[in-house]
């Protein structure tokens, strides 16, 4: 097996008084989309800048082809495809100039690959960028963060600002990349972005990464809500105390269940308690990230997440 | 700059034998120094020396290359652009340096011009040796580059733009002054030598030629140079000024990011007020239409496509598609909002579902002031390119009509009606009519921030 592509060892860094980021670690492997989610100020760009050399780590190691970012930072961007999530061209320039600009300097001869991205988005090249709209700036950059054909993408909020097509377009793009070998880092706080086009995902929150997983073991894991009616009223207490059960809603003759892991030992006691009527419901993504995101960090422990992870693994 | 300096070669007759002048540098010499005289005002040497190479020549430079310095590094560090080249295959030594060379470029013609205007002096009596003056007009370029050099490390150093621009002004003041009072002022004179003024043109280089002193303006310029190189090496280049997304922030409200140093409320206060204003950049028009509860389907009113607010949206897949007419808002280049200003939600019962804008509560009249400057000046680009108005409905029909129109004016002289989205989109330019001071009066006063979303006129 090829060794990780990218790999953060415990990266940590502070602004000030304010936490940046703390403890990173991930590995990415190669051909794979690794998806990091999390909310606004979280320590997404933050992660990025330093896997593309931009920011100094105060602690830990960040490799990216087995070389660090900073000091190599030639040979790392020659391979990588960056694309920020504040895109700023020069205002002045056009897409065409910007982008040839881009590929003398990366020495990129060859405009068919190029020519095709920039048929495939529709990207407006002949006009100055300030007079560009967001939607179509940012076609401009992955035009430039792709058109080398990358080895490592470290994608920023890339569908930022394209409409529901263009979303579509740069799935596909996103998947001819890996299909190619290409690896892909993609930052996002779109939870559908990231669950439809990423393999792995880590959450990360308030600078710290609450779950690393496959979407798919993430969505096993995820609570799923189950109503019990009973005849005669009944204890939540005996579902209080199964693993992974939570009771969030309790009645005079009824009883709402947030479910992690297997169900049958709730069923069992509903049985036993003569339930008269129950009502599950799917599993919930959006749920999940939002009892990740919620969770309270005070000395950076908290139960849930982790709890979520070991029933998905 | 030409101008000034065949101006000054021109007039040198006129006073070349104004012995009064010569006596009145003679009686106090240090306000002739804190002016940049030395010596005889009326000599060939002094004359150019007291004009140009004393103050007016490095002033020019200086703002230039400061200006230049300042904003290469830390200013595009600042506006994101930065964070794009330094992720080029290109090392950070070689981005600083060609910044760093960019400086000749910018500072050599200005020095040859000055030189070419001086020459012309050899016809109006202003006789002064050539080579001590190439020296000095080298040493006057060099000058500004230094500080030029000073403003990028300055910038590479903190990454602030204000920093680099303030840091190194000052220091060129303060060389200035002491450069050209250390010749009068007792107490500076041992002070001159920190002056690069001294060395590259307060201390008579015009008449005896550059010295071995201006080598030192170099090795100022070569350390200055590397120091910015290793300034540059451990920036962190930075975020562009971070924006929490709308979209997101409304979605889930209860998740934005809790800064566990400003729960109060006066800091909350600021950072919603700072929203508010952010919501008014172009960028965040898509952020804006792709608001999670609200429905951003536009749809055609007198034929003139409206962003109105309807109930349901199309639905490709999983996604909504905001639309303008027929056409995704996104398709359109240029769109952009306006700030106009409409009274408060009197009838919410006609905003059909709309939820008025929390964020856009009106901040106190002061605060408004640029963002009414913003408005005009936008207004005024909006005529100029002859765009059209799309007015957001749901929120025009609040407004009221900002005078009523006068019976017998003539109808193009009336000021359309704002209680009606449409009469504001149905013409191509309705702003050309508006007083621009009524619409911005408005947002003085009380109200709420409307956007108008504009986009090319070209249906």
């Amino acid at each position: 097996m090829n060794p990780p592509v990218v790999v953060a060892e415990g990266i940590s860094r502070r602004f000030g008084n304010h936490q940046g980021i703390e403890q990173v670690s991930f590995e990415i492997a190669q051909g794979e989309i690794f998806g990091f989610l999390g909310p606004n100020g979280a320590g997404k760009s933050t992660t990025n800048r330093i896997l593309v050399g931009l920011f100094r780590a105060d602690a830990g190691r960040a490799t990216v082809f087995g070389l660090d970012p900073l000091h190599n930072d030639r040979q790392v961007h020659r391979r990588v495809g960056y694309l920020p999530g504040e895109l700023a061209p020069y205002p002045r320039l056009s897409g065409r100039q910007l982008l040839s600009r881009f590929a003398g300097v990366r020495g990129l001869t060859d405009t068919a690959y190029r020519d095709q991205l920039v048929d495939r988005f529709g990207v407006e090249l002949d006009r100055r960028i300030r007079t560009l709209s967001k939607g179509n700036r940012q076609k401009i950059g992955i035009v430039s963060a792709f058109m080398h054909r990358p080895d490592l993408l470290i994608l920023d909020e890339p569908t930022s600002g394209l409409d529901s097509l263009l979303q579509d377009e740069f799935a596909h793009l996103l998947r001819e990349c890996t299909d190619h070998g290409s690896t892909v880092f993609l930052s996002s706080h779109e939870l559908d972005e990231v669950q439809r086009l990423a393999d792995r995902v880590a959450v990360i929150r308030e600078g710290r990464i609450v779950v690393t997983d496959t979407v798919e073991a993430l969505r096993q894991a995820a609570p799923r809500t189950v109503e019990f009616r009973f005849a005669h009223g009944a204890d939540p207490g005996r579902f209080a105390a199964l693993d992974g059960v939570r009771v969030t809603n309790a009645s005079a003759d009824g009883l709402s269940l947030a479910v992690t892991g297997p169900v049958a030992p709730v069923l069992a006691i509903a049985a036993e308690l003569g339930a008269v009527d129950v009502t599950a419901r799917r599993a919930n993504l959006d749920e999940l990230f939002l009892t990740y995101y919620r969770a309270p960090s005070a000395d950076g422990h908290n139960d849930l997440p982790g709890e979520a992870a070991d029933y998905g693994s | 700059m030409v101008g000034y300096v065949l101006v000054i070669v021109v007039l040198y007759p006129a006073f070349k034998d104004s012995t009064g002048l010569d006596k009145l540098v003679g009686s106090d010499s240090t306000v002739a120094a804190l002016l940049g005289v030395t010596g005889s005002l009326t000599s060939p040497t002094g004359w150019l020396n007291a004009n140009i190479y004393a103050n007016f020549l490095p002033l020019v430079i200086f703002l230039m290359t400061i200006g230049y310095g300042a904003s290469t590094i830390a200013g595009q560090a600042e506006g994101g652009t930065l964070s794009l080249i330094t992720t080029l295959p290109l090392t950070r030594r070689r981005i600083v340096g060609e910044k760093l060379a960019v400086m000749g470029p910018l500072t050599v013609p200005v020095g040859a011009a000055t030189l070419a205007a001086v020459l012309v002096g050899q016809w109006f009596q202003l006789d002064v040796a050539i080579g001590p003056l190439i020296g000095a007009t080298i040493g006057a370029t060099l000058l500004g580059v230094d500080f030029g050099a000073l403003a990028v490390l300055v910038g590479a150093w903190t990454g602030n733009r204000a920093t680099a621009l303030a840091v190194a002004s000052a220091l060129a003041a303060a060389s200035y002054l002491i450069g050209s009072l250390a010749a009068t002022v007792q107490w500076m004179h041992p002070l001159r030598f920190l002056s690069l003024f001294y060395w590259s043109v307060a201390d008579g280089q015009l008449t005896t030629g550059p010295t071995a002193g201006s080598l030192l303006v170099l090795i100022v310029v070569a350390l200055a140079a590397s120091a910015a190189v290793v300034a540059f090496n451990r920036l962190d280049v930075p975020l562009q000024h971070q924006r929490t997304s709308p979209n997101y922030a409304d979605r889930y409200p209860h998740l934005r990011p809790r800064n566990r140093h400003s729960s109060t409320a006066f800091r909350t206060a600021i950072a919603d007020y700072k929203l508010g204003l952010r919501l008014l950049r172009d960028d965040d028009i898509d952020g804006d239409l792709h608001r999670g509860f609200r429905s951003p389907v536009l749809e055609p009113m007198n034929g003139v496509a409206v962003l109105a607010p309807a109930h349901t949206r199309p639905e490709v897949g999983a996604d909504s598609v905001s639309m303008v007419g027929d056409r995704s808002l996104q398709h359109e280049d240029g769109a952009r909002p306006a700030p106009v200003i409409v009274h408060r939600a009197e009838d919410s019962t006609r905003l059909k579902g709309h939820h008025s804008h929390t964020k856009l509560a009106p901040p106190h009249p002061d605060d408004l002031r640029t963002e009414i400057h913003r408005g005009q000046q936008f207004h005024r680009d909006t005529l100029r390119r002859r765009q059209r108005l799309i007015a957001h409905p749901a929120l025009l029909i609040q407004a009221r009509p900002t005078a009523p129109a006068k019976p017998g004016s003539s109808p193009r002289r009336a000021r359309p009606g704002w209680r009606h989205g449409h009469e504001l989109s149905t013409s191509a330019s309705p702003l050309a009519r508006r007083d621009q001071r009524s619409v911005s009066a408005h947002l003085y006063e009380d109200g709420v921030l409307v956007f108008l979303f504009v986009l090319p006129g070209s249906w």
